[in-house]
């Protein structure tokens, strides 16, 4: 069985309530939702709330989902939608990166800082949330720019040009080390 | 490939290559019991929506088979025949109220489904093309009529045996105007 056939017999035995098969789409698109998210900037603390309401949503548009996409797609489609709802109740969600530095950081902000891993980390946050999505999606996590359109739900052009500003951008910003701890 | 291509292919590397911090112990399984509430709601919906309208069909088909098959009381000593048709109509307006819960029942379970609003615009949704509720739309507040649709819309009795006992039971009733339409009605139905 191919793993696009395997995935649609999940699928509909998770419409019919079947608690097995859930728990297995589960173990195979949590992680890529989690990588999605951390990789937009989501802190530990916040990351599994922003997993945790995005299969809520998966789970209550179950069985309306009718296979038209990839699931994957459709997944991360719900967790861009999750992360921009979220960042309007709460701005510093996604902070944008604040060049003043703390005089005496304590531990925690050491560990804050080193799970941003990174100059790449830091540079991304001083993108735009649209240029980031499609960054994220199109050069961090590999997804193609016609399937990164449907996740962000804009067209295809639209999508490639905002991951090629967010590489300018990027470039700019590395080779400036405006983003150098 | 430039020095600024470069440092940026290699900075992706680095952070495609990090991974999250460990999952939330719990997170799965809060996960499951969500989706156990989800499985568990629908499954209660979906039932109810599956028993109101045949329940309701139910207690209407006993109550109209019923009045049909239980011979009709003779006129009780005393009694006119103004009060035999008064109590007649009485009783078939009971079966007029429990269509109207039918309708109502109907259309609860059509608005709590979301496959109803699939429908495509246009088509007749099940209550306009249930030959049983259509009969009586059409019928409208006629009990005499009312109560012979109800026995051909179920087949369950003999129509032409029930409209040979109405036809009995409005002789009863002589050339009064509501028992001449009733007649007239009750003949055009049955040709």
């Amino acid at each position: 069985m191919s793993e696009r056939a395997r995935e649609d017999e999940l699928l509909r035995r998770a419409r019919a309530g079947d608690r097995q098969a859930f728990g297995e789409l589960l173990a195979l698109h949590l992680p890529g939702v989690r990588a999605f998210l951390f990789r937009m900037g989501a802190r530990s603390d916040d990351l599994d709330d922003l997993a945790q309401e995005v299969f809520v949503a998966v789970i209550r548009g179950l069985k309306d989902f009718r296979g038209a996409g990839c699931f994957s797609t459709w997944t991360l489609g719900i967790a861009v939608n999750v992360l921009r709802k979220a960042q309007r109740r709460r701005p510093e969600l996604l902070e944008i990166a604040r060049p003043e530095v703390d005089p005496a950081p304590g531990p925690l902000d050491v560990a804050a800082r080193a799970e941003e891993c990174g100059r790449l980390a830091r540079a991304l946050r001083l993108l735009s949330p649209p240029l980031r999505e499609a960054f994220v999606l199109c050069d961090v996590q590999g997804v193609g720019a016609a399937e990164a359109a449907r996740i962000l739900e804009a067209p295809e052009g639209t999508v490639r040009r905002r991951a090629h500003d967010a590489r300018e951008r990027l470039r700019a910003l590395l080779a400036a080390r405006e983003v150098t701890p | 490939m430039n020095e600024r291509d470069d440092l940026l292919e290699r900075e992706i590397r680095e952070f495609a290559a990090v991974s999250p911090p460990p999952e939330r112990p719990g997170l799965r399984a809060d996960l499951l019991a969500e989706f156990d509430r989800g499985a568990r709601v629908a499954r209660v919906s979906g039932r109810w929506r599956r028993l109101t309208a045949p329940a309701a069909a139910a207690v209407l088909l006993f109550a109209a088979v019923r009045l049909i098959l239980v011979p009709a009381e003779p006129p009780r000593a005393g009694e006119t025949a103004a009060e035999r048709l008064a109590a007649l109509t009485a009783e078939l307006d009971e079966i007029a109220a429990g269509v109207a819960r039918l309708r109502l029942a109907q259309a609860r379970a059509a608005a709590a489904a979301p496959a109803a609003d699939l429908q495509p615009a246009g088509e007749p949704r099940e209550t306009e093309s249930d030959p049983f509720l259509r009969a009586y739309a059409a019928l409208g507040s006629d009990p005499a009529l009312l109560r012979l649709a109800s026995a051909r819309a179920f087949e369950t009795v003999d129509a032409a045996q029930a409209a040979r006992r109405y036809h009995e039971l409005l002789d009863q009733y002589g050339e009064s105007p509501a028992a001449a339409v009733a007649r007239a009605r009750l003949d055009s139905l049955h040709r």
